[in-house]
């Protein structure tokens, strides 16, 4: 019985031991499905086929004037040349915010709970903004400093991931609409809101509040009486929990917790 | 027999649950439709009208220049940890036809020592806020409606009359 006669493959290192891999017709690699990202197939392909597999031109620079025979590796990246769906830059978990303030007490933000820091960088942009454009310092009733910011978002929102997602400060509520949201903190009815839209028209309204005098002043604007008063008007709940009005036992929750959770915020 | 109490059992059993669905929906989905509610939407009220809110009228009226005045209080509040709220006074012209809503003021419903509860008094709606004894100031409020509702609730004051 003879010997079974099999056709001799074209190996690609027949004649090519020193050259960069390149699919070649015949080879090992003929008849694979078309290159498809994330299957793992283009470590192995050439950067004019992967190129050529998303309709790109061809690859024939790597910036600095060399030809490039070789696929990127991982962490590199051919900045003149980049693949759709392999974008430059770091594939390691998100390093969370640039401005951590820290957790507020009662609402955990390691692990899982890792997005309630994700409005941070928003509160230390929209708290620099307001004390910057208003010559606020530390020491200066108006000041606001991103500790208190956010133990008063943790407060309106419930830490609420929705909430947090969309108006953490609970300022564009549709059924709490007043006209004089659109001239004090330039919203407008029905407006779509974001952490940063919330966090900057948060600021405006309740230093507005913070200037509503009580009864004694019959309820005109008054000079900036500070956050216990502000917070309070901007609550405005009606009624009463444990014998306190509601709105007193909202500026106090906030206040304490803020005290709690980082010590003298105002520092 | 036994099928009948069957149908009962099961009609009774799908109401209870399209009345859970319904009332879980967000923003509260009750809203109220008759009664004051009713004239408020026919006025266009912009407020909440659903199961977080209530209103309940003053006892009195104000006649000014051959008009009738009428007037509830209204209270608003979320229905959420640490929800907001208002307090609104709700005015109304009464006319041979009912009541016809004409506007609100939105004031300062709580007092240290407790809720506060507007009255009529003349032509005045009176706001009975207590005294700071100690502090020496505070006092009640007066709003006059000698000349139909004034533009601004008390004297200098933000709360303004709104639609």
């Amino acid at each position: 019985m003879g010997n079974l006669v099999l056709p001799i493959p074209n190996w690609r290192d027949d004649d090519t031991e020193n050259s960069a891999f390149l699919p070649t017709s015949g080879g090992i690699l003929d008849g694979l499905p078309s290159y498809a990202p994330g299957n793992g197939l283009h470590l192995l392909m050439d950067p004019n086929d992967a190129a050529a597999a998303h309709g790109l031109p061809p690859v024939t620079d790597d910036g600095q004037g060399q030809a490039r025979t070789a696929p990127l590796t991982i962490d590199e990246a051919d900045t003149n040349h980049l693949v759709p769906g392999f974008p430059d830059g770091s594939y390691l978990p998100s390093p969370g915010p640039k401005n951590p303030i820290g957790r507020v007490q009662g609402y955990p933000e390691t692990g899982k709970n890792a997005w309630r820091a994700g409005n941070d960088d928003a509160i230390v942009a929209a708290a620099n903004k307001y004390n910057g454009e208003n010559g606020y310092f530390p020491g200066d009733a108006e000041y606001m400093s991103p500790q208190l910011m956010k133990a008063w978002q943790m407060r309106e929102s419930g830490g609420s991931r929705q909430a947090l997602q969309t108006d953490p400060f609970q300022v564009n509520n549709p059924r709490d609409w007043a006209s004089e949201k659109y001239k004090i903190a330039g919203l407008t009815e029905g407006q779509v809101m974001t952490p940063h839209a919330s966090a900057d028209a948060a600021l405006k309204w309740l230093h507005y509040k913070g200037q509503i005098g009580g009864n004694r002043d019959h309820q005109s604007l008054v000079p900036y009486q500070g956050l216990y008063m502000a917070l309070r008007n901007y609550n405005a709940a009606p009624g009463t929990i444990n014998g306190i009005p509601k709105k007193d036992d909202y500026a106090n929750t906030v206040l304490n917790n803020a005290w709690a959770s980082y010590g003298d915020w105002q520092k | 027999m036994g099928i009948g109490r069957s149908k009962r059992v099961v009609s009774t059993f799908i109401v209870v649950i399209a009345v859970l669905v319904l009332g879980a929906q967000p923003g509260g989905a009750f809203e109220r439709k008759s009664g004051i509610w009713k004239v408020l939407r026919a006025g266009h009220f912009g407020r909440a009208m659903n199961d977080e809110a209530r209103a309940w009228p003053i006892k009195g009226s104000i006649v000014a220049k051959g008009r009738r005045y009428k007037f509830w209080q209204y209270e608003w509040e979320e229905k959420r940890p640490a929800g907001h709220g208002a307090t609104l006074l709700l005015v109304f012209e009464e006319t041979h036809k009912g009541l016809s809503y004409l506007g609100s003021y939105e004031f300062d419903g709580i007092s240290f020592k407790g809720p506060v509860h507007p009255e009529i008094r003349g032509k005045t709606v009176y706001f009975p806020y207590p005294v700071y004894e100690i502090l020496g100031f505070g006092g009640p409020e007066t709003a006059s409606f000698e000349n139909g509702p004034p533009a601004e609730l008390f004297p200098g004051s933000v709360s303004k009359f709104v639609r």
